[in-house]
């Protein structure tokens, strides 16, 4: 990883940004209907259509894969973490999370946009909502237990990402039972999305990942410099500058 | 002896301090009945809307009143620092872990036996309809309780703001099992099959992952 | 604004539309006797505009006011028994009635179709070009993620004047003994 990384992914999802802002804007088409189906219609505005609304899901669908993304490289570094003991893994983990936190915040938040056009409330107790909401608190609850619990926090905070890892699959199995949420297609993937809309959703979708990467990358640089500062610090103690 | 057996006998060890002093026991049933008394209040208390309620009850009930006695259960370890002896017996650590959260989970099933017939009786709801259900949706929902609570009490143990920590941790993963209960006895209440077979199995799947889980991860969360 | 208006043009035009039996009656000191009288009948004996006390204020596009209704009992009468001896002069006095009774409710109903038509087009136009959420959306991804820079940027200006500080000292430290 060098330390041209993050500037070039930052660059590339630059640009991927205003090629996307276009592709939405105007090579789009305005309708999408979800299929007025008996699942989206009960909550929806009656019409099944979001037009210029529709407009969020790019933005929102990418920033939420982002974010299982995310918790799975934050899952994966945590059980190398708890089996090798090398806290480079935990540098991962702990940036990871902390950038899945800010992508779950857009998620959640573009999300309660959207329902608000759509369904006329900023908020909905539906199964995916909660349990999204759910995981978002989890990796909150990670960052908590990083700064509070001092020195074991490192290996409580790791199980919580691999239980936080476990629970996604979890997330998807609640989707089956009676629930509201918008599907791209009826089984909810990206092959059934509207054909004239799958570029510009994937251009958003790898503009995304350059920037999810910068960020890992920044933060995990940062949380490298923390160690530094750290083990400073007990060098510093011992040849007595620092007390 | 086996693994099995070991963490057997660390179950019964606990159990039996706790038949001896009964102070978890006791103070998770006080503490109960104050729920429900609180529900009582909380809640409109006609007997379609206690319907509605009720499930809900139950599983905040089990929650809170197993949150105390998972976090008295993991105190008594810590003040003689026995966990410490406990990690050190020539036993798998998997033994250790699977004894505490047998017995945890034997309060909170205890604890929720209680609670069950006050809810009926307090507030006359159905739940005995399908006693077999019920329980057997009790048993896992104790049994998932007890395996992510222990894990995480255990490795607690030597964190100053255990108390505060411990349900920032384990609620969010806990919350799932709880929806689970929750829905399972809502179902029940409203004979909803279907419903009760999906959550059902939810929750065994739930448990089956995080015990698979957790037996893997408790060995490096507490190594000292 | 445009629903109010369709609004009051609607409660107008359906007041207009049986004004020649409740409106008349209501209203109309003159005659007291006869207000329950069949409404063709009225619509077919005159068309003179005496300024009807009940139409609002707004203005209607609709063809023409309605002939109030003025019943005269000796006209009645004599109307009565014209149509009475002679069936092609009563045919005639009916078929005008229904034309112009038809013309009427016409009016009516497309003012209703265009009131339809126009709520539809608005609530169309609102979704369609509804920018608010969008716009909200963007703006808090980029709050979000202007934040979150934010936090990283200070971060590690942060750490990077405590590390510099940290091994100023350090080499400070260790080259004094010497």
């Amino acid at each position: 990883m060098s330390r041209y990384a993050a500037p070039l992914f930052a660059l590339l999802g630059a640009i991927g940004f205003a090629v996307t802002i276009w592709m939405i804007f105007t090579d789009t088409p305005l309708q999408f209907s979800w299929q007025p189906n008996e699942r989206h219609v009960v909550l929806a505005t009656g019409s099944g259509s979001l037009f210029f609304n529709q407009k969020i899901f790019f933005w929102h669908v990418p920033h939420a894969i982002m974010l299982f993304l995310a918790v799975g490289v934050a899952g994966v570094s945590s059980i190398g973490f708890l089996t090798k003991r090398n806290p480079k893994w935990d540098d991962v983990a702990l940036a990871s999370v902390e950038v899945a936190v800010a992508f779950g915040a857009v998620t959640l938040l573009t999300g309660m946009i959207w329902a608000k056009a759509a369904w006329g409330h900023w908020w909905i107790w539906e199964k995916r909502l909660t349990m999204s909401l759910l995981l978002w608190m989890t990796l909150v609850g990670y960052t908590i237990v990083r700064r509070f619990a001092g020195a074991s926090g490192e290996r409580i905070a790791a199980a919580m990402a691999v239980f936080a890892m476990i629970g996604v699959p979890f997330i998807y199995t609640m989707v089956g039972a009676g629930d509201n949420h918008p599907q791209a297609g009826s089984e909810g993937n990206v092959a059934t999305l509207n054909a004239d809309m799958r570029p510009a959703f994937w251009s958003s979708m790898v503009t995304f990942l350059c920037w999810f990467l910068a960020l890992v990358i920044t933060r995990v640089q940062s949380a490298r410099m923390q160690r530094e500062v750290r083990e400073l610090r007990e060098k510093g103690l011992d040849a007595g500058v620092l007390e | 002896m086996s693994t099995l057996q070991h963490a057997a006998r660390i179950a019964w060890k606990d159990l039996r301090i706790e038949l001896r002093s009964k102070e978890i026991i006791f103070t998770m049933m006080f503490f109960g009945g104050l729920l429900a008394v609180i529900y009582s209040y909380v809640f409109p208390t006609n007997l379609d809307m206690i319907k509605l309620a009720v499930p809900g009850m139950l599983w905040v009930t089990i929650a809170f009143a197993g949150t105390i006695g998972l976090s008295r259960a993991f105190d008594r370890e810590r003040e003689n620092d026995t966990m410490r002896a406990l990690l050190l017996a020539p036993i798998p650590r998997i033994s250790v872990f699977l004894g505490k959260a047998v017995a945890i989970a034997v309060l909170v099933l205890l604890v929720a036996l209680v609670i069950v017939p006050m809810l009926v009786l307090l507030l006359d709801v159905p739940l005995f309809d399908n006693p077999g259900p019920l329980l057997i949706s009790l048993l896992l929902g104790a049994i998932g309780f007890a395996v992510i609570g222990s894990v995480f009490s255990a490795a607690l143990i030597k964190v100053r703001s255990r108390d505060v920590l411990l349900p920032v941790i384990i609620y969010p993963l806990l919350v799932p099992l709880f929806m689970a209960g929750t829905s399972i006895t809502a179902g029940l209440l409203a004979g909803d099959s279907e419903k009760v077979g999906f959550w059902m199995g939810f929750l065994g799947l739930y448990d089956a992952a995080f015990l698979v889980v957790s037996l893997w991860i408790f060995e490096s969360m507490v190594i000292e | 604004m445009r629903s109010i208006i369709c609004l009051v043009l609607l409660v107008s035009s359906t007041a207009l539309a049986d004004s020649g039996s409740a409106a008349g009656s209501g209203s109309a000191p003159a005659g007291s006797s006869a207000g329950s009288g069949v409404p063709s009948a009225g619509a077919g004996s005159g068309s003179a505009p005496a300024a009807g006390a009940d139409t609002p204020s707004a203005p209607i596009p609709i063809p023409g006011p309605p002939p109030p209704v003025e019943p005269n009992p000796a006209a009645r009468k004599a109307c009565v028994e014209a149509m009475n001896g002679d069936p092609a002069f009563a045919d005639r006095i009916v078929k005008t009635a229904e034309v112009q009774l038809h013309d009427k409710l016409m009016a009516v109903q497309v003012t209703k179709d265009v009131c339809t038509l126009r709520d539809h087009g608005d609530s169309q136009a609102d979704v369609a070009k509804n920018k608010k959420h969008v716009l909200m959306a963007y703006i808090a991804m980029w709050l979000v993620a202007a934040g979150f820079v934010m936090f990283l940027w200070r971060k590690q200006q942060a750490l990077k004047v405590e590390i510099a500080n940290l091994r100023r000292d350090l080499d400070a430290a260790t080259k004094d003994p010497k």
